[in-house]
């Protein structure tokens, strides 16, 4: 029985290991990621752990996230803190249970802000959705409640 | 006579809204409006007050960003190099202090003595001064190059390329900018973004 249980436990831990994997990636590749079609409806949410707007909306993504796994939406967040900044990044993750994409961007240089969406000046949070058609909707601000962004999320669905 | 009273007044309405709901943002080659903001030694600062300038260097920032706080030693060095060529810097705080307290009047006057600011650390208390600039985040620099016309904005956004690390920045796009108008120059790079906090606006 010890046997048999002992791999699946092993693999178990494999995958929640896997699922919290944080990516550190460059500009060039999120862009690249972004732009490439997956046929979902993407939701990418930009913070740092030192954005106290960005941590105060958080958690409503962790509770959307929570109830719309059966409806196709990938939830990619992005923190923008310095590399130096990574060991904090991994611990406010786990603290604030973010699931889904995690990425730590490398990001030197400016040019990689107007390839995500020129309108945005580089001021977080910041929040794009990215539907199936590749058609994109952005959000300049802080949510300021959950109802909010399930709003944001249905009305751009509707699109 | 009566439909164009009316129409006067839709156009007076239309006018209305538009100044209320789209503040128009400066764009690079405009002319600003001088502004009248208290400084933290408690007098108040205009652009016309110092009539020696080339141009001023406007930097919206604050005390609790991090990006800000990062750049805070470059933006003393871009005052101890173009203040005596005629480009000071003059700092604006344009924060809710309601919504940060770091950000508040008296804070503003600790850090600028702290750290022994040399150039003038303004609070934007209705804010009204980013709004007419379009500034969205900290740090936000405007290069203001002084023309017959008025102060003309010559460059809008970031300090430099590389927020984490001063040692590895490429392009030093405000020093490019100043140098540029100093020299009689076309501006190299008009306009860049860059990661920053965004301005808490009162509600």
């Amino acid at each position: 029985m010890k046997a048999v249980l002992l791999p699946i436990l092993f693999i178990l831990c494999m995958k929640i290991s896997v699922a919290q994997e944080t990516n550190v990636i460059s500009p060039d590749e999120l862009v690249k990621t972004l732009s490439s079609n997956n046929g979902k409806t993407r939701l990418v949410n930009f913070w740092a752990t030192w954005c106290k707007p960005c941590v105060d909306e958080l958690p409503y993504f962790v509770k959307a996230a929570g109830e719309r796994k059966a409806d196709d939406v990938e939830f990619i967040f992005v923190s923008v803190d310095f590399q130096s900044q990574h060991n904090q990044v991994l611990e406010k993750e786990k603290q604030l249970g973010l699931k889904g994409s995690l990425i730590h961007l490398n990001a030197t240089g400016n040019d990689w802000i107007d390839s995500v969406d020129k309108d945005w000046s580089g001021a977080i949070p910041y929040t794009l959705l990215i539907l199936p058609n590749g058609k994109r909707i952005s959000h300049y601000d802080q949510f300021e409640t959950y109802e909010d962004l399930r709003s944001f999320i249905n009305n751009a669905n509707t699109n | 006579m009566k439909t164009m009273g009316k129409s006067i007044l839709m156009l007076a309405f239309g006018f209305f809204f538009f100044t209320s709901f789209a503040p128009p943002a400066y764009k690079v080659g405009d002319s600003v409006k001088d502004f009248k903001l208290k400084n933290v030694d408690g007098k108040y600062v205009s652009l016309a007050d110092n009539k020696d300038v080339k141009g001023y260097i406007i930097i919206f920032t604050c005390n609790h960003c991090p990006y800000a706080k990062a750049y805070e030693q470059r933006i003393m060095d871009l005052d101890k190099t173009f203040r005596p060529k005629g480009f000071p810097v003059v700092a604006i705080s344009p924060n809710d202090p309601a919504a940060v307290p770091d950000d508040s009047y008296e804070n503003m006057i600790k850090r600028s003595k702290e750290k022994g600011y040399t150039f003038p650390y303004l609070i934007d208390e209705t804010q009204q001064v980013a709004r007419d600039f379009g500034a969205t985040r900290t740090p936000h620099v405007f290069v203001l190059n002084k023309t017959d016309k008025g102060y003309e904005v010559a460059y809008i956004g970031a300090i430099d390329d590389n927020t984490e690390d001063a040692g590895a920045v490429k392009n030093h796009y405000v020093e490019d900018a100043v140098n540029a108008l100093l020299a009689g120059r076309k501006v190299p790079v008009t306009e860049t973004k860059a990661i920053g906090c965004t301005i808490k606006w009162k509600s």
